[in-house]
């Protein structure tokens, strides 16, 4: 009986091995994660500014420059 | 960094605004609600962006209405009822804007 409860545990263990691995990947081939931050509504461009700039948030305005480090 | 800034939409007189310029303040108001319903989508309970969405939104409808009332139909259909003949035809191409 004893040996019995052991084996389900190891089988537990095991299961949960491998949902993990599913989930994020091993040491050698961890799976690509995407993490997103939550927008705070905070101020708006004025509308004509915000046309040309692509955006009505300024928190989302972050345009491509040549030369910026990312 | 920046004022909250609403421009008092709603107040402003429009009436006496060129073809050019009605049209412009539309597409700023269009572009406004537009981003405005994506933030909505994931902030369905965001009190103040839906503030924002509804003013635009009205001052939108307004807009569009003295367009079709100056000008005729806003969109070549479903926006509006057409006098006869055909009236999108004689609205400006988009290149004549």
């Amino acid at each position: 009986m004893r040996y019995r409860e052991d084996n389900i545990m190891d089988d537990n263990v095991m299961d949960n091995n491998i949902m993990n691995e599913q989930l994020l990947g091993t040491e050698e081939s961890r799976l690509p994660k995407v993490i997103v931050v939550d927008q705070p509504y905070t101020d708006k461009f004025p509308l004509d500014e915000a046309l040309k700039k692509g955006t009505l948030f300024p928190n989302l305005y972050d345009p491509y420059m040549v030369g910026k480090k990312y | 960094m920046m004022e909250n800034n609403n421009e008092n939409y709603g107040k402003a007189n429009t009436e006496n605004l060129s073809y050019e310029d009605l049209l412009l303040e539309i597409q700023k108001l269009e572009f406004a609600t537009v981003d405005l319903n994506l933030f909505l989508d994931t902030h369905p309970d965001n009190q103040m962006a839906l503030n924002d969405y509804n003013m635009y939104t009205v001052e939108l409808s307004k807009l569009k209405k003295e367009y079709r009332l100056r000008f005729g139909p806003f969109a070549n259909f479903g926006s509006a009822p057409s006098k006869y003949p055909w009236q999108w035809v004689e609205s400006p191409w988009p290149w004549e804007v």
